[in-house]
């Protein structure tokens, strides 16, 4: 490590600023952020470091930390800044650098223009929107107007066959992000690469499974993060309560969407040409109510950010809003769909159902790019961290 | 109100700090009648309060007393206290100034100062001298050392009981007074108006106010000055001799979330005199700064710094997020150790001491009724030109000094005080005191 010269990029202010970092230049570093910070700790002290990082133009100590994702965007430090240097802009700006960094070559200039730029992301959204819209438009069958004929319409397995493929080339982008970002965070640690490797595996594996509970299923260090709120009443009223159900809602939906792919017979009703399925079957109804969920929570994150009315929902980026647009709009297409069809009208269902699909599509493309990446390389930060950790403390 | 008759003067100095009593001295010894107006019962502004100065530490009464009594007694100084600027009018000549005598229910002329009132007063109330450490009187003569020395009788904690009117051997009781309505008619003003101190209040994560062994530097500094409450260095909990002092450098100072973004000059230097003065009364106390930069920029300021650290007081670079106070009242500082490696720290403290800011007396611009006084964008008085006069402000013949026009130190602020008096004789005995460079006459 201190034989290699450390190598400082002037740019990466300005990067960081056309990212978001609005005012990363006024700070003087007191160190205020740190210590107002509630899940900030002595091993992992941030935001400071970071924007000290930020202002050296220390662009590969940035990627190597996993302490930029462990920050939940709560905004203390940036209430408390007597420069008002915005210092959890800051760090949501270096979180969209490094989303664009672990990303492969090619879909990391794609990444950083769909943040600076504003036109370049509308454009992108429209193109990527047209990919299933041509696809339907050509693969279509037979439009049936006198009954809701959904399946006949477009034929089930070709929306199989769409989703498998672009779920193969989403997950292999982003299985590159976390490995880039693993290597990265990991680098020159002893017992994470080379040496010492194998001899704490299990221990590795009871930290994996502490962050994959704590951290992804009850998201604990979210809930650190807003002081103020200890009983069940502020709870239900906290960020942390928006993203649980925006959370929980989209895995539920994710696994009726599986489930219905890889277990058709699970469904007691056979799923061949748009027969109904009653609410009731087990599946649908996890379905239904996940939707629910990831209605309500899109719903109330989308009006936090129009009222402004905390540090984290007031300053909203282009992505941000697509993303939880794009959730939105999936859970409300989808529910429309099931009222159109149960009403039996069936140029709105197809109509519908076209929009759901182009919805879902983008989705899913733009995941590994935007915020959404942060639900992989949040918990791997994480564990990566407790993992430092535990090889300092032995 | 009594409307009392017109006076004329040559000068009138508003405020009786250590600027405006330098100002009023100086003017006075050239021979200008001047009139000081002071809006607190005693001159002496804030110096007086203070224990000792840096970076001498000398004692501060002891200078600023000699000034006290010579104001008090010099012929050509009419000394107004207890009185405020109502408004400020520019007429042909000069100034029409408009001051408001509040009433001290205690006829001057005829109180000794004996303290009988104070001792039959049934009501105490905290004092402002030692800023709420220890108590006063409803009536009650301010200090020991007041100019003037008179008693005072504060109606809005009075129960009208007339035990002081009872036992006062002198008949100088009088709750018949009425304000008094001043006009004086001047050629020149000097602004000596000085500061606020920041409201630690203000700071919630610090907890001022609520936590009791949370001072200020104010009253830090009473606790350290000779003629200290309890005559002794306690904290107020538990009155327990503090081991582990902290301090908060830049409270209110440098600090864009309670609009003052600038620094306020003296702090680093009175803190890490107090810390002297602390380990000369706690020899073995610990004493620590949380400091953000260390600004000691004057004359023997960076060997005063050195010598603290010699001393062993520890100066620690990042400032405090937060304060936390512990069941036992001993109070946990949150802060990032932004020297080495960094990192979020806490530390505990039996007594924590923020080192307030000074903030402009901003009133003073909404004096001048016809003509407007220039402001800077924080709020002090604006001095048109530095370097040509630090004691110019926008309006012809209005002058300011001292921390009226941003913070300073007691040397610079006496400095002032002493241009601005004789930039002020310069513009009354007709000379322009606005000499640009083209009205130098040729052959100069």
């Amino acid at each position: 490590m201190a034989d290699k010269p450390i190598k400082s990029d002037p740019g990466f202010v300005d990067e960081v600023k056309a990212l978001g970092g609005i005012n990363v230049e006024a700070c003087f570093n007191c160190g205020t952020c740190t210590a107002v910070c509630p899940l900030s700790s002595g091993a992992s002290s941030f935001p400071r470091k970071m924007i000290t990082y930020t202002q050296l133009g220390l662009k590969d100590k940035v990627l190597e930390s996993p302490d930029l994702w462990l920050c939940n965007y709560c905004g203390e430090c940036s209430k408390s800044c007597p420069r008002e240097a915005a210092p959890a802009e800051t760090m949501m700006a270096l979180r969209r650098y490094a989303i664009s960094q672990y990303a492969p070559p090619g879909f990391s200039s794609f990444s950083r223009m769909i943040y600076r730029s504003r036109a370049f992301a509308w454009i992108s959204m429209i193109l990527i929107s047209l990919i299933p819209l041509v696809l339907m438009l050509g693969l279509h069958g037979p439009i049936n107007s006198s009954s809701v004929l959904m399946f006949t319409f477009f034929p089930e397995h070709y929306i199989d066959y769409i989703g498998i493929t672009l779920g193969v080339i989403i997950l292999g982008v982003m299985l590159y992000g976390l490995g880039k970002m693993y290597y990265m965070t990991t680098r020159g640690m002893s017992g994470f690469q080379g040496e010492g490797h194998s001899a704490n595996g299990i221990k590795w594996l009871q930290e994996f499974t502490k962050t994959l509970f704590k951290e992804v299923f009850i998201q604990k260090r979210l809930d650190q993060c807003n002081e103020n709120s200890k009983g069940w009443r502020e709870r239900l009223n906290s960020e942390w309560f928006t993203h649980m159900t925006i959370f929980w809602g989209f895995i539920g939906l994710l696994i009726t969407t599986s489930l219905g792919f890889l277990i058709p017979s699970a469904i007691s009703v056979p799923l061949t040409n748009g027969l109904y399925i009653p609410v009731t079957e087990p599946i649908r109804l996890l379905g239904t109510l996940s939707g629910l969920l990831l209605v309500y929570g899109a719903t109330r994150a989308i009006i936090n950010r129009v009222n402004k009315s905390e540090i984290y929902s007031s300053h909203t980026y282009f992505t941000d809003w697509a993303f939880l647009v794009l959730l939105l709009l999936a859970g409300l297409t989808g529910y429309s769909l099931e009222i159109a069809y149960y009403v039996n009208s069936p140029l709105l269902t197809y109509a519908l159902l076209t929009v759901h699909l182009i919805v879902v599509f983008d989705l899913f493309v733009v995941a590994p790019f935007t915020k959404f990446a942060h639900a992989l390389y949040r918990p791997l930060a994480i564990w990566v961290s407790r993992a430092r950790q535990y090889i300092e403390t032995t | 109100m009594t409307e009392l008759p017109e006076e004329a003067y040559d000068v009138l100095v508003i405020g009786g700090g250590i600027a405006g009593m330098e100002a009023a001295i100086d003017l006075g010894d050239m021979g200008f009648k001047v009139a000081l107006v002071e809006k607190e019962p005693t001159i002496g502004g804030k110096m007086l309060l203070l224990s000792k100065v840096f970076p001498t530490l000398d004692c501060a009464s002891c200078i600023s007393g000699t000034k006290t009594s010579t104001v008090s007694h010099h012929p050509n100084i009419r000394l107004l206290t207890y009185s405020e600027v109502a408004g400020i009018e520019r007429v042909d000549s000069g100034f029409v100034a408009r001051v408001t005598e509040k009433p001290r229910y205690v006829d001057a002329s005829l109180c000794t100062s004996c303290g009988e009132c104070e001792d039959a007063c049934p009501i105490i109330v905290p004092n402002e001298f030692d800023f709420g450490l220890r108590g006063r009187k409803a009536i009650y003569i301010p200090f020991d050392t007041a100019v003037p020395k008179n008693a005072v009788l504060d109606l809005d904690n009075c129960i009208y009981c007339m035990q002081c009117e009872r036992v006062c051997p002198a008949d100088a009781i009088n709750f018949l007074q009425v304000p008094k309505a001043h006009t004086l008619r001047v050629k020149a003003i000097i602004l000596a108006v000085g500061f606020k101190l920041f409201q630690a209040e203000k700071k919630k994560d610090y907890h001022y106010g609520e936590y009791p062994n949370v001072l200020t530097s104010m009253q830090m500094d009473r606790v350290v000055a000779p003629t200290r409450p309890y005559n002794a260095v306690i904290r107020p909990s538990d009155g327990k001799e503090p081991q582990n002092v902290g301090y908060v450098l830049c409270t209110g100072s440098r600090d864009r979330t309670v609009g003052n973004p600038r620094c306020s000059q003296v702090c680093c230097m009175y803190s890490m005199k107090q810390a002297q003065l602390i380990m000369g009364s706690l020899p073995t106390a610990d004493i620590t700064l949380y400091y953000m930069d260390i600004r000691a920029y004057g004359k023997g300021f960076e060997e005063f710094y050195r010598q603290s650290r010699d001393m062993g007081v520890k100066f620690v670079r990042g400032k405090v997020g937060k304060i936390e106070q512990k069941p036992d009242s001993n109070l946990t500082v949150y802060y990032e150790d932004t020297e080495g490696s960094g990192g979020m720290r806490k530390a505990d403290h039996d007594l924590m001491v923020l080192s307030v800011g000074l903030l402009p007396n901003t009133e003073v611009a909404g004096l001048f009724k016809n003509v407007k006084l220039d402001l800077d964008e924080i709020g002090w008085i604006r001095i048109m030109n530095e370097t040509r006069s630090s004691v110019q402000t926008n309006i012809d013949g209005v002058f300011a000094a001292g921390c009226a026009t941003g913070p300073k130190d007691i040397p610079d602020s006496v400095l002032e005080a002493g241009a601005a008096a004789s930039q002020c004789a310069a513009y009354i005995r007709g000379a322009s005191a606005s000499i640009t460079a083209h009205e130098v006459p040729a052959g100069i």
